[in-house]
């Protein structure tokens, strides 16, 4: 049930960075509007992270930093760049929602590397996350 | 007779989302092997903050610094909050994944299009209008994620 809560405080948080985003870019470009939140955004995280962790934080070795890197990489450049862009260019509801299929990807990946097998429920929950994606950008 | 290439931006639009959707679907695989074996999230969430800023920096930072210098302060203002609220949605991302599986935590922590949406028709009324059928799509999209998480929870 925790990690049901914590998910669902993230979504929060990630609606929220949406939304912002969405004002915030009309007077900046996507990709400098995303360097200046992510600047934002680290010195947050590294605040916090010496709160709260002080004696881990210089932990990361060679093989843990490469780790790191990967995860940054996808998740802010790529993640966060192209989040912004889209909300931009098609607008926060349709750019968010397309965001939201990636759970499709990630259990694909779950199947693949984790050896998970795909039930019913997730059968169907797939097929009507295709069908959502369908009504919302089938007008254009 | 020529034919002017169009752009469209919205459909430009659709295919950041997705670029974005694939990442982070890679990503949450990725984040759960570093945040069981490597490192704790609140570390986790800092250095990859750090390295997608610098990656972004050595990328953008010749027309982000003047165009950040330039920009209104209002701009400023609300791409703060969209990185506080970014960075509140990283940290607990990151300690969901460390106490469950990845094929729970991602479609729930995605049911954000509804909130994003009832933000939008909340605060962004001038900016964007959200149409029914916007709505009926994210529900749809949002019921399908709640039924694989069911899944995965019996």
């Amino acid at each position: 049930m925790t990690g049901i809560t914590f998910s669902l405080l993230a979504g929060m948080g990630f609606a929220a960075s949406a939304v912002f985003a969405r004002i915030g870019l009309q007077n900046i470009s996507t990709t400098s509007g995303s360097l200046f939140s992510l600047i934002v955004s680290t010195i947050g995280a590294f605040g916090l992270a010496l709160l709260l962790d002080p004696s881990n934080i210089l932990v990361p070795s060679g093989v843990s930093l490469a780790w790191l890197f990967f995860t940054g990489l996808l998740n802010f450049p790529l993640g966060r760049l192209f989040n912004f862009a889209g909300v931009r260019l098609a607008g926060v509801s349709k750019a968010s929602t397309i965001v939201a299929t990636s759970p499709l990807f990630a259990t694909g990946l779950a199947i693949i590397l984790l050896d998970e097998s795909i039930d019913f429920s997730i059968l169907i929950g797939t097929f009507a996350i295709m069908g959502g994606m369908i009504l919302i950008l089938y007008r254009e | 007779m020529r034919i002017q290439p169009t752009f469209n931006p919205v459909l430009y639009g659709y295919l950041a989302a997705f670029i974005s959707s694939f990442s982070y679907g890679i990503a949450a695989v990725v984040t759960k092997k570093v945040v069981t074996d490597i490192a704790a999230p609140m570390i986790t969430t800092a250095y990859a903050l750090l390295f997608g800023t610098m990656i972004m920096a050595a990328i953008f930072n010749r027309t982000a610094y003047q165009e950040v210098k330039n920009a209104p302060k209002n701009s400023l203002i609300y791409m703060s909050l969209a990185g506080i609220a970014g960075l509140w949605g990283a940290i607990f991302y990151h300690l969901a994944l460390l106490d469950s599986q990845v094929i729970l935590v991602t479609p729930v922590s995605s049911t954000y299009p509804l909130i994003a949406i009832i933000m939008t028709s909340i605060f962004l009324r001038r900016l964007e209008k959200v149409h029914i059928r916007t709505v009926i799509g994210a529900i749809i999209v949002v019921s399908g994620v709640a039924l694989i998480s069911l899944g995965q929870t019996r």
